[in-house]
């Protein structure tokens, strides 16, 4: 059961493998999607995001959720040196971790429906969860930061999440928030990890940080990595070296085995 | 790890100190490790105990000078193979390979190739070519 709508001004996809649960799920995954884009869009004049960058709404009066979320965005700010940062730019724009953080919810969602193998595809931004069919690890392929129709990796994963900054995904729009400048140096950042929202945070901090990335996300124990340089010179972690495929072809995989 | 060794060796030992977060205060008369060629000469400073994902690390380095001039593990993650990479947090294990462009058969893609903005005025436009708008 697959399907693709536009929320969150993406084109967000999820596909869920388990018969027995149902549409009904994927509707609700998608109604909390929605919720979250109608609480913390930027774009929408009364989202509560916006209403809290006016000064019309404190933070003490915001939703639990969006508590929540500006509580993490601060800690990854303190963690990555301000290189994420949501009030970069006197604008106050969660973005950067509502995303990450709103797959893995819709996850859950899911999850309480009785899902245990699918997966939510945000604009690129993947939790992939359990098995393809077949039993099989799902394929994700990281896109060609230069061939934008080609692959520069595929992993091969389960109970994983997958997260790219690029800038041929919002590359006019990461800067660094130190600098005010667009980040040099740095083709596209891939991290995965347990978490998605972490994932997708540190990939966009990474980027912000430029040539800096790939030596401060090998530092960080909660993402495996992998940095396209300017130079084309691709840097891995060995983790992310464990999760990658061979260049082609299917690995069958089955549950059985127990192979992670 | 020993391969390692003259990379940490050449860090200032306040570098070392902020890397590992260690208390200073818990300063200690040179202490001979278990292995004998990582005693120097110096003073001694074990780190706290760092909880990772992987299990403990704790390190002790001795420093003369304002250089550390020995280093030895006091705890360490054993039987993972990825433990290397917890006692390589000084300078971090990196592969680098020349990128290439690849097909292949694949589930989902991370990655996407427009912008939030982007896509926006797109979905607008096809919505007005489609008279749906």
């Amino acid at each position: 059961m697959r399907q693709t709508r536009d929320v969150m001004g993406m084109p967000v996809t999820i596909d869920v493998r388990d018969g027995e649960v149902a549409a009904a799920a994927i509707d609700a995954a998608f109604a909390w999607l929605q919720r979250v884009d109608a609480t913390f869009s930027t774009y929408r004049d009364d989202s509560q995001v916006s209403r809290m960058d006016r000064g019309e709404l404190t933070e003490r009066e915001a939703a639990p959720e969006v508590r929540e979320v500006l509580r993490a965005c601060r800690a990854l700010r303190v963690r990555t040196g301000g290189a994420f940062d949501a009030r970069a730019g006197g604008r106050l724009d969660p973005s950067g971790y509502v995303k990450g953080w709103a797959i893995g919810r819709a996850w859950d969602v899911l999850a309480a429906a009785g899902a245990r193998n699918g997966v939510v595809d945000a604009g690129g931004d993947i939790l992939a969860r359990g098995h393809a069919p077949g039993g099989r690890r799902w394929r994700v392929g990281i896109r060609h930061p230069l061939e934008l129709d080609r692959l520069a990796a595929v992993l091969v994963v389960s109970d994983l999440a997958v997260a790219t900054s690029g800038t041929y995904r919002r590359g006019e729009h990461i800067v660094d928030p130190r600098t005010g400048a667009a980040p040099r140096g740095v083709l596209s950042v891939t991290c995965a990890g347990a978490d998605i929202a972490t994932a997708d945070a540190l990939a966009t901090a990474a980027f912000a940080m430029g040539s800096g990335a790939a030596a401060w996300l090998a530092r960080q124990p909660d993402v495996e990595s992998m940095v396209v340089g300017d130079d084309e010179v691709v840097r891995t972690t060995p983790g992310f070296d464990a999760l990658r495929s061979a260049v082609t072809g299917t690995q069958p995989d089955l549950r059985s085995s127990g192979a992670a | 790890m020993a391969g390692r060794a003259p990379l940490v060796l050449a860090a200032t030992a306040t570098g070392v100190a902020a890397l590992l977060n260690f208390h200073p205060h818990r300063v200690a008369p040179t202490v001979a490790g278990t292995s004998a060629a990582t005693a120097g000469t110096g003073t001694a400073y074990t780190s706290a105990v760092e909880p990772t994902r992987y299990g403990n690390v704790q390190v002790r380095i001795t420093v003369s000078g304002g250089k550390v001039t020995g280093i030895s593990t006091v705890q360490i993650p054993a039987g993972d193979p990825r433990s290397s990479q917890i006692s390589s947090w000084a300078e971090p294990v990196l592969r680098e390979e020349a990128l290439t462009a690849q097909n292949a058969s694949i589930d989902f893609v991370s990655g996407a190739t427009y912008t939030s903005e982007g896509y926006r005025a797109a979905l607008a436009s096809a919505l007005q070519r489609a008279g749906v708008a």
